[in-house]
């Protein structure tokens, strides 16, 4: 047997290894397929009128082209994907920390593509309304960081997993401050069709930023299981961490992914 | 209530922080911003346009003082209950008013009142 002598640290990285170059093959092959525009309404056609659907289809052809659709930031997250990968293979690396910065780099890749929005225009409109960091990012987002946390930190106190913990805090950390900026990011609307491109900068700016806080939520969940798996005996403290962890990746996707097949209110 | 929206048209010889109050008046004059709606922060309306902190803050002080907003500290700044709405003599007075110095601009630029009169025509 080929396989007979694969420790189960070793059978993990190369799983992991698998999953992110497949990842990053995916990221290169079709740049942006996690956050694309189009994506975010998918069920926003239903209900709207011919002439609404095409205005709220000029609005985000509009702005993808304004982010620069396949642009070289999302490519090199692929590639860096693959890279940490590869990486992960080294026994001396954390196994988390490459799907750690495998995750930094998808969401440096977003807000790359916020960046090159702002200064797509020098004529900014503005809407009148005031806008709250909670309506893009919930509650309940806000709770499920705090559980993936709590639940990182308890496994920080077993000795082996320490270096690893603190390298998903600090990944964790980067990814929250990354998807606060994009909830607090300025409106850019380009003056064409104001309420519809204000409506469309809602719903991106909702499904960017709690997709970013599931990707924050991810190297919690990915490293408190491995840590579970890994340890001989786990104490029911232990096991309660990993379902508050798993519970908070769980409860964040949720929120993420329903506003994709919802309709969208069209004046 | 329809949605509003403002643009700062940087060429434009009106002062930005002018061209933000002159906009915000009229959309409580349209009713588009009715009594206490809240407006948004200073720095996200400047986020927004694009433009410093300070012009957006001009805008809003200078419309504090005219009684048509109200500042309330860090619960930010709302329209105010009793605006002072200008009556129909009025808005057709300011309306005559704004575009004579427009007209009085572009006569400036030396364009004819016919040319003038041809673009207007055009854009209505």
């Amino acid at each position: 047997m080929i396989f007979a002598h694969i420790t189960h640290d070793q059978l993990a990285r190369a799983e992991s290894a698998i999953a992110l170059a497949a990842l990053g093959i995916v990221q290169l092959r079709s740049p942006g397929c996690f956050e694309s525009i189009r994506m975010y309404f998918r069920g926003a056609w239903a209900g709207l009128s011919n002439e609404q659907s095409d205005r709220l289809k000029s609005v985000i052809e509009a702005r993808t082209r304004a982010e620069g659709a396949g642009g070289s930031a999302r490519a090199y997250a692929g590639l860096f994907t693959i890279a940490m990968g590869l990486l992960g293979l080294w026994p001396a690396i954390p196994y988390v920390m490459p799907y750690a910065a495998s995750c930094l780099a998808m969401a440096y890749a977003t807000w790359i593509a916020y960046r090159r929005f702002r200064h797509a225009t020098e004529l900014r409109f503005a809407p009148l309304t005031r806008r709250t960091p909670l309506e893009a990012l919930p509650p309940v987002t806000i709770v499920s960081v705090a559980l993936c946390l709590i639940g990182t930190a308890a496994f920080a106190s077993v000795p082996q997993f320490r270096v690893a913990a603190a390298l998903v805090v600090v990944s964790m950390i980067v990814l929250l401050a990354i998807a606060w900026r994009i909830a607090t990011a300025p409106a850019v609307l380009l003056g064409t069709d104001p309420q519809v491109e204000y409506a469309v900068d809602k719903r991106v700016r909702f499904c960017r930023a709690t997709g970013l806080v599931t990707l924050a939520c991810a190297p919690p969940t990915v490293f408190a299981m491995l840590a579970w798996a890994q340890l001989p005996s786990v104490s029911g403290l232990l096991e309660l961490m990993l379902l508050l962890v798993i519970t908070g990746f769980v409860a964040t996707t949720v929120v993420s992914l329903n506003p994709l097949r919802q309709g969208i209110a069209l004046a | 209530m329809s949605a509003s929206y403002l643009v700062v048209d940087e060429s434009s010889e009106t002062p930005p922080y002018r061209q933000i109050a002159e906009q915000i008046r009229a959309a409580i004059e349209r009713r588009d911003l009715m009594p206490n709606v809240t407006l948004p922060t200073v720095r996200q309306l400047a986020g927004d346009l694009g433009i410093a902190p300070n012009t957006v803050a001009r805008a809003y002080t200078e419309m504090q003082n005219e009684g048509w907003l109200v500042g309330e500290g860090r619960r930010g700044t709302r329209v105010a209950e009793n605006a002072p709405l200008a009556s129909g003599r009025e808005r057709a007075r300011g309306l005559r008013e704004a575009v004579a110095g427009f007209v009085e601009g572009l006569r400036n630029r030396g364009f004819t009142a016919q040319e003038i009169s041809r673009a207007f025509q055009q854009t209505l």
